[in-house]
């Protein structure tokens, strides 16, 4: 099919733009599907019909995934899944940006030291929790080795 | 919404149809209207059910649907549990790219069924009114 003089592949910028909107699990088979479709419409109604309706075709699909995708985001937020795991994280955070905003409205001197120090402890807290997550992978990869070595 | 407005109906507790045991908790049917014809249109394909295939048994049924509404209806059937998935062989004709095959799981097709239900209810009601 490559080789008929009449064909011509998909506008190339349209297939990157498809590209960079589809899941990865899904893209494979859009791809194909928008392939398939173009090259049937070459063959009905000439080439620059169906990189018309390819383009079209291209900014439907996009359009919906993105859809699809930002009301899953909505369904599933993420933050409630990161306060789970992360509290104490999330709680320095949320603090932080408050004492930030406060700043600027209350110049007094305290207002700064207690930001400054607001934002120490958060550094402290984002380390401690590096530090435990690293531990909790060590030990559960000995975990996982330790039936295999016995 | 739906069971509200299906409440009078005659006949066995509507309630029966619309919903199913789902591990443990009560889920409600949902079959919204492009989610239907596709369905259907799975059905009709025997396996051999995929994005184009689906475009065309709609559009040879009188229906213009596009593909990115097809893939939307198709990824909420899967969620649902009311179709499963799995990839086909890549083809020259497709630039060597893999087909997902679809079929209609035995919900999917209690759904169809409890839809259908619905359908000739309320059209023996409005058979009754005029």
């Amino acid at each position: 099919m490559t080789h008929d003089p009449q064909w011509s592949d998909p506008p190339p910028l349209a297939s990157k733009l498809l590209r960079a909107c589809c899941r990865p699990a899904r893209r494979e088979e859009i791809e194909g599907d928008l392939f398939e479709l173009y090259a049937r419409r070459v063959v009905r109604s000439g080439v620059a019909a169906a990189r018309r309706r390819y383009w079209r075709d291209v900014l439907d699909v996009c359009v919906r995934q993105l859809c699809l995708r930002l009301l899953r985001g909505l369904r599933r937020p993420a933050w409630s899944g990161a306060l789970r795991v992360y509290p104490l994280r999330i709680i320095a955070a949320l603090v932080s940006c408050a004492a930030l905003l406060a700043v600027p409205a209350s110049a007094h001197p305290w207002a700064i030291v207690a930001t400054t120090v607001l934002f120490v402890m958060q550094g402290v807290i984002e380390i401690l929790v590096y530090i435990f997550a690293i531990r909790g992978m060590v030990t559960r990869r000995r975990a996982r080795r330790a039936p295999r070595d016995g | 919404m739906l069971a509200v407005a299906t409440a009078g109906l005659p006949g066995r507790d509507i309630s029966s149809i619309l919903r199913k045991k789902s591990g443990g908790g009560v889920v409600a049917l949902q079959l919204a209207g492009l989610e239907e014809w596709a369905l259907l249109a799975i059905v009709a394909l025997d396996g051999e059910a995929y994005g184009v295939s689906i475009h065309d048994k709609l559009q040879r049924a009188g229906m213009e649907a596009s593909l990115g509404a097809i893939y939307t209806s198709l990824e909420r059937l899967e969620e649902k549990g009311f179709v499963r998935s799995g990839l086909g062989d890549a083809s020259p004709s497709r630039g060597g790219r893999r087909k997902r095959l679809f079929r209609v799981t035995a919900s999917g097709k209690q759904a169809l069924a409890a839809t259908q239900e619905i359908r000739g209810r309320l059209w023996t009601l409005e058979a009754r009114s005029t």
